[in-house]
């Protein structure tokens, strides 16, 4: 049995009563020196030791604590992390859109400063495929007959023209380019309005036909149509001119090297001339009367 | 019949594939092109010449509308290029498939040329002629096994359909 329980109550009383007073005293003591600030020093080293142990204690409670809880996210991690990488996909799938809608923006706009220049109707249309034969440049447009598209309208891009439509359906039309080789222009120079003929020359480009050796053509000039043929109207922008062959004693013209304004392989809106006036001239025509 | 099927199936999913992704599938004048492929496996496994032309004819007159060269082009070029393999294929015993695809590669150059010619581009064989014959030959195992692949599962499900129909 403890010793206490035998202890008479009256011992007791003095014992707490003795008690109370020391730590009254005590209490009256520390207050004293905290307010001359006698103590100070030996508080401020006795809080560092207690921090410095309570750092080292809690190391390795927190090494296990963080432990259990890179376990505990690790389950919810793998989930965040799945649905971060769908949404990531999904975002890149935005981004590419929206950068297509700024690339397609900037061409339709450029389309339509082209469109506001031009004296006549005209409908953008996409395209939206090509031959199946590889060697010929001849793609498929989205407008066809319905939408008023007939056969041989001007065909233009940003840079000018790029072809002329040779078939319509309904709701496609096909369109010959420029660099096709059975594709033929009437064009004049520019510069001295010597007049030939624009071939197409497949990837190549294009080259300016039947313009003697004797005319001056230097390259980078500007070649346009001529409005000759009846298709094309006067003045629409076709190519520069990059290399001029005259060296060739056995040929009666000279080999002039034409790279189409429009880039033909890489075009994707396009603006068909509905009216040309040409065709308009055509209708007014009385009948029986001779095509000029 | 499952085969005639294939080649009729297989062949405008080419042409429309060919025609809308040319952007990617083209280099210079250059095109992955399954068509001679295509018509020589079916040469392969036809032996029904009349059936063959046929078939052969109406597939050419269907890919002839996905281009603006002349309509006879197809037809005849891809007619003349099944009767080559033909030939080739019964005078030849156990064909093995390196020989498959190099005679694939020459029944594509026929067709090339009878196509260039008859939309008056004969200037063109040399090279880009030759070279997607090259191409067509290095291509042909792939196609190859497509076209196996295809034929084996319509068969799978024919066999199937006629299994349930019976039952």
């Amino acid at each position: 049995m403890p010793q206490n329980q035998h202890k008479s109550p009256g011992k007791k009383i003095i014992i707490v009563a003795c008690l109370i007073i020391f730590a009254g005293v005590i209490g009256i003591v520390t207050v004293r020196w905290r307010a001359a600030g006698i103590m100070q020093p030996a508080v401020t080293m006795f809080k560092d030791a207690s921090c410095k142990l309570e750092q080292v204690m809690s190391a390795p409670f927190s090494r296990l604590a963080a432990v259990w809880d890179s376990y505990v996210d690790l389950r919810s991690v793998r989930e965040e992390n799945k649905i971060l990488k769908v949404q990531v996909a999904r975002l890149r799938e935005e981004i590419a859109g929206y950068r297509e809608a700024v690339i397609e923006n900037r061409r339709l706009r450029q389309l339509l400063k082209i469109k506001k220049h031009l004296p006549d109707k005209s409908l953008l249309a996409h395209i939206v495929g090509c031959d199946l034969a590889q060697w010929k440049a001849v793609v498929t447009i989205d407008m066809g007959r319905k939408d008023g598209i007939m056969p041989d309208m001007p065909v233009l891009s940003t840079g000018g023209v790029i072809g002329r439509v040779i078939e319509t359906g309904m709701s496609f039309s096909r369109v010959m380019l420029i660099n096709d080789y059975q594709s033929r222009i009437a064009a004049i120079v520019q510069r001295n309005r010597a007049r030939g003929i624009l071939a197409g020359q497949g990837r190549s480009g294009c080259s300016l036909e039947y313009i003697e050796k004797g005319v001056d053509v230097e390259p980078g000039d500007i070649i346009i149509t001529s409005g000759m043929d009846a298709m094309f109207p006067k003045g629409l922008l076709l190519g520069k001119v990059i290399s001029v062959k005259t060296t060739n004693q056995s040929k009666l013209f000279q080999e002039i090297r034409v790279k189409p304004f429009s880039d033909v392989n890489t075009v994707e809106e396009v603006l068909v001339l509905l009216s040309t006036g040409l065709q308009d001239a055509d209708k007014n025509r009385p009948a029986g009367s001779m095509k000029k | 019949m499952t085969a005639t099927l294939c080649l009729l199936m297989l062949g405008y999913a080419a042409s429309v594939i060919e025609c809308s992704a040319s952007v990617f599938i083209q280099v210079g004048l250059m095109r992955l092109d399954a068509i001679p492929a295509l018509i020589c496996w079916y040469s392969l496994r036809q032996n029904n010449i009349p059936t063959g032309i046929v078939a052969i004819t109406l597939l050419g007159l269907i890919l002839s509308a996905f281009s603006t060269i002349p309509v006879y082009a197809f037809p005849v070029s891809y007619t003349v290029g099944f009767l080559t393999m033909r030939y080739i294929a019964a005078n030849m015993i156990a064909l093995s498939n390196w020989q498959i695809y190099l005679f694939t590669g020459f029944v594509s150059l026929e067709i090339i040329v009878l196509q260039m010619a008859a939309s008056g581009n004969l200037e063109l064989v040399w090279p880009w002629g030759f070279l997607q014959a090259l191409i067509d030959v290095a291509t042909a195992p792939f196609f190859y096994w497509i076209f196996n692949r295809i034929l084996t599962f319509m068969e799978h499900i024919i066999t199937k359909e006629a299994t349930e129909s019976n039952g």
